[in-house]
């Protein structure tokens, strides 16, 4: 069996080594005189959780029409680049507020990954692209509820708002186990059973709840606790949901905030996702489907780039004014992006070798622009980074050590991230 | 009803080499090696009570109604448990349940691929119900000939939406041989000695020339075999060199390519027109044959190891596809004589269930005795019985029968397992589908028997792809059982079912009795009755609805969810 290692040939491996190397060599050395600042602000911070939102633009979000635009090359398309608070960076003019955020972001212009296929892709860009070790890796979401362990809180620590159906996805868990699955809000609404039935009022709940409580301490008598205790934990887990059912009610949005983010279902679970973060949510998924535009790419860019825009910008600049901007690493992507030709009906198709993302938040080197592409965007110049590196970046954000972590699979310890790939490099604060 | 004569049995044992005594029915054999390594205190007897719960689900995939149950603990026939065993085997639910066991143990929750599972369930369950050796049914399962879209048993290999060799060479050789290849797959196994890439390379060889291939004239997709020219090769991401192997059931010797002159390869040439050729040396029936072959001594034992793990929830060799020297058997002598005895008995599922049941080591309380350090109570060592938990299928078909709604829908079906057929376009329209029903699209309940019960299926079945072995409570679970509608329903009285029978009772002991016996199959203790009596002292004032609530918190209890 040919194997590939596209992420570490060893002159790759060289050089990212060589400029962390660098890298930490001068974070050293600029440390001094706040440290003992830092050292404060650091203790609290640990004290709080840290938190993901994780932005899912499904389909492929063009490159040229957002974060890498080319007006002038032959592929470029009609739109022009806008000035951004960050002096030298343009980005697409679809996306005004976000240019005015650019110092709070880390954009990344030189992702290049793998798969050119949907169905593929985004199941190997959400898992990191694991190395094939015979098991179902987890998503991100249920790969950071484990790894960061459940909140104290008692709220669902995988929350995927997304448009469509409701439901428990343990599938994204892998070979995790069902309990890191994500708690799925379909059009931004829980799964149907949360609710209860007005036959069972609270009194009713509470005292059949005793009952079944009961019944579990009879049974234990003489036998091992460990499936009493599993069952016992996924009833608590239920009523604590049930408990704070007013964080999936969206007539409780203010007003002015849904104006703010925008009244399409983008901008609406954008909203949402502030509120669960505020809540004290661990991971929040927000899925954005239709970003394929093979067809029609700059009306429908047109169309859709400001839908990401606003909300984008709001949230960011939300988290930020409630101090939750070191606490929460966001991430915006997709599973690759298009391509620099266009195509007779004027679209643009999957292009995984040159495409462009957003970090910003806890861990993130804010107003960083990493990478380039060629003059007509066709291909990463200089260094590419693949999902395994963006993992790596979050991971580390998030003050997980990827080379460090193991899962533990039955007494099989696997890796977390490729152990050929590293984080990116500027990406991290 | 079919007993195996013992004559058969002594017959088989003489034949076997081992020190026991000629005549000593299996069980027994079961008992002797189990207590010989027991490590301590054995745990009793189970109640009778436990007993009739526990085959029942293993052999009915539900429980008995608290009729049957009264009966079973009344009856003194010394022998009675024996003989409800032999009842349950001759029972109509017991190839059902077969079906489902063996179902989420080889699909394993996976629905994709163009064979309907109805069609694979109705297939399956006839093999069970005809006794079908278990070897021949496998057999089936991998010797594919023609359309495979009207051969249920393809459904096995052909359960995804495209035929992928190398999965199923891992699905034969995990499910079939209890070896996990996945490392094996791209080099030796770095712990396991006994997994070398050259056993996953030997069985994807005989799958390796195969392929679903539309038939260009007919558009049905066959499963299309092209001649096979030589060796495999394959190469180790450790080694430097390549490697090769012929097809090659792991344990025995390569099989002999023969040499065919260029052109002379078809016994039925390719058409050019697209209809597949037929070669002349196939590979996949060989498979089927030297897989399931009586010599193969690793597929009997995989077998054996698996329904051992049905029966008590713990293999004699596990995790299940990990059978390999470094992982040996707990009782490495007894699997060695069950396997023999299986041989002997031709694959007989029947006889084998049958006498892991019969054996004390089934038939053991999962209670420790009193003042044994639970810690100290391996699972292998099976001196406590272990708890299995209840498949989405016979949670689905327990809870029905505790609250009295599988009888409500009627006996016509005791054997359906399938939402309502897809031709009967009449009844499509009106029936509810489970999955639009739990999504909220639709808004009334289940209306048959078959509809609620692919409503607890949807709910509590695993993860596609992934075995069903340990004990996954959920959240979603939790959460059904407390607010689904479906099941609150069932809590009100109507006509003869559980809450109408308890309302019709006054005493607080005839009501309690009633209630265990229903929903746990067992007369309560003390305790019990007088949390039954306080509750509904309490609640004086709305006794209808106490009780629904009292048979909610036994249906949502552990003891209800766990097959104990």
């Amino acid at each position: 069996m040919k194997r590939s290692y596209e992420c570490g040939s060893a002159e790759h491996l060289f050089s990212r080594r060589q400029a962390l190397g660098t890298l930490a060599g001068a974070a050293i050395g600029g440390f001094g005189l706040s440290s003992l600042m830092q050292e404060a602000v650091a203790a609290e911070m640990k004290k709080k959780g840290k938190q993901v939102l994780f932005i899912w633009l499904d389909g492929g979000m063009s490159q040229f029409e957002s974060w890498d635009p080319k007006p002038d090359s032959e592929f470029g398309g009609p739109f022009r680049t806008i000035k951004t608070s960050v002096p030298g960076t343009h980005i697409s003019e679809l996306m005004p507020d976000t240019a005015k955020i650019m110092h709070k972001l880390a954009v990344v212009r030189s992702m290049s990954t793998k798969d050119p296929n949907h169905s593929t892709g985004v199941p190997r860009m959400q898992r990191g692209d694991p190395a094939n070790r015979g098991v179902s890796y987890p998503y991100l979401g249920s790969a950071v509820t484990k790894l960061l362990g459940f909140p104290a809180n008692g709220l669902p620590p995988y929350i995927w708002i997304k448009p469509g159906s409701a439901g428990f996805i343990y599938q994204e868990a892998g070979f995790l186990g069902s309990k890191y699955g994500a708690l799925a809000l379909g059009d931004g609404k829980p799964p149907i059973h949360i609710n209860r039935p007005e036959s069972v009022t609270d009194e009713t709940d509470a005292a059949r709840n005793e009952l079944r409580r009961l019944a579990n301490a009879r049974f234990r008598m003489d036998r091992r606790d460990s499936e009493v205790d599993a069952y016992e934990q996924s009833y608590e887990m239920a009523v604590q949901l049930m408990k704070r059912k007013e964080l999936f009610d969206n007539t409780r949005l203010p007003a002015k905030d849904i104006e703010r983010y925008g009244t399409h279902p983008l901008g609406r679970h954008l909203l949402q996702a502030r509120v669960l973060l505020e809540a004290g949510v661990q991971f929040v998924k927000v899925t954005s489907y239709h970003w394929d535009t093979h067809g029609d790419n700059f009306n429908m860019s047109q169309q859709m780039v400001p839908q990401i825009d606003r909300p984008f910008a709001a949230i960011v600049n939300d988290l930020e004014e409630r101090g939750m901007l070191d606490n929460v690493v966001v991430v915006l992507m997709s599973e690759f992006g298009r391509t620099p030709t266009i195509n007779s009906r004027l679209g643009r198709d999957h292009w995984p070798d040159a495409w462009s993302l957003a970090l910003a938040g806890a861990g993130i080197n804010r107003g960083a622009l990493i990478g380039k592409t060629t003059k007509d965007g066709a291909w990463v110049d200089g260094e590419g980074y693949d999902v395994g590196d963006l993992f790596h970046t979050v991971f580390r954000a998030l003050g997980i050590n990827p080379n460090k972590k193991h899962y533990d699979n039955n007494g099989q310890p696997l890796p977390i991230v490729r152990d050929d790939c590293f984080a990116i490099d500027g990406a991290l604060a | 009803m079919r007993i195996l004569p013992f004559a058969v049995l002594s017959l088989t044992l003489s034949l076997g080499a081992i020190s026991s005594a000629a005549g000593d029915a299996a069980h027994s054999e079961i008992d002797q090696a189990i207590t010989a390594a027991a490590g301590g205190t054995l745990a009793p007897r189970a109640t009778d009570a436990e007993f009739l719960r526990r085959v029942s689900l293993d052999f009915a995939g539900k429980i008995p109604t608290s009729a049957e149950a009264r009966q079973f603990f009344a009856d003194q026939d010394p022998d009675k448990r024996a003989k409800r065993i032999d009842r349950l085997i001759a029972a109509p639910e017991f190839p059902l349940r077969l079906e489902q066991a063996v179902t989420v143990m080889l699909l394993e929750r996976r629905a994709g691929g163009k064979i309907s599972e109805s069609k694979w369930r109705e297939w399956l369950r006839a093999q069970f119900a005809a006794s079908r050796p278990w070897n021949e049914i496998v057999r089936d399962l991998l010797a594919l000939e023609g359309d495979p879209t009207a051969t249920p048993a393809a459904k096995f290999m052909l359960n995804d939406e495209k035929y992928d060799n190398q999965k199923v060479a891992h699905d034969v050789a995990r499910l079939f041989l209890g070896m996990n290849l996945q490392c094996a797959q791209c080099h030796d196994h770095p712990t396991v000695k006994g997994f070398a890439q050259a056993d996953f390379y030997g069985i994807y060889a005989f799958l390796a020339q195969t392929d679903m291939k539309p038939n260009k004239i007919t558009k049905v997709m066959a499963l299309a075999e092209m001649p096979t020219t030589g060796k495999i090769e394959f190469k180790s991401v450790f080694k430097p060199e390549k490697e090769f192997t012929a097809p090659r059931v792991p344990g025995s010797g390569e099989i002999a390519i023969p040499a065919f002159a260029a052109g002379e390869e078809y016994e039925v040439k390719p058409d050019k027109s697209g209809v597949p050729g037929v070669p002349k040396f196939r590979l996949q029936p060989l498979l089927a044959r030297d897989l399931t072959s009586d010599a193969n001594r690793r597929f009997a034992m995989n077998s054996v190891n698996r329904f051992w793990f049905l029966l008590t929830g713990r293999g004699l060799v596990h995790p299940l596809d990990m059978m390999h020297k470094d992982n040996p058997a707990s009782h490495p002598a007894l699997l060695e004589r069950l396997t023999e005895e299986f041989i002997a008995h031709k694959f007989d599922v029947r006889w084998l269930l049958r006498e892991i049941a019969l054996s004390e080591t089934y038939q053991r309380s999962t209670r420790a005795p009193s003042g044994t350090d639970l810690n100290s109570v391996k699972p292998e060592s099976y001196r406590v019985a272990n708890l299995k938990p209840l498949s989405a299928e016979q949670i689905g078909a327990a809870t029905m029968v505790a609250t009295g709604s599988w009888d409500l829908f009627g006996a016509s079906a005791p054997v359906a397992d399938e939402e309502p057929a897809e031709q009967d376009t009449k009844k499509k329209k009106k029936a509810v589908k489970a999955k639009e029903y739990l999504n909220g699209k639709a808004t009334e309940l289940p209306a048959t028997r078959e509809g609620s019960l692919a409503a607890f299926v949807k709910t509590f079945a695993g993860q596609a792809g992934e075995p069903e072995i340990e004990f996954t409570p959920s959240m979603a679970h939790s959460l059904f059982l407390m607010n689904d509608r479906m099941v609150l329903e069932w809590l009100k009285p109507s006509a003869n079912n559980l809450t109408a029978r308890l309302a019709k009772l006054s005493a607080a002991a005839e009501i309690a009795d009633e209630l265990y016996l229903s929903v746990l199959t067992r007369t309560p203790e003390k305790d019990d009755i007088a949390e039954v009596e306080n509750f509904l002292k309490k609640h004086e004032t709305d006794r209808q609805h106490a009780l629904g609530e009292l048979a909610w918190a036994l249906l949502a209890s552990a003891e209800f969810r766990l097959n104990h």
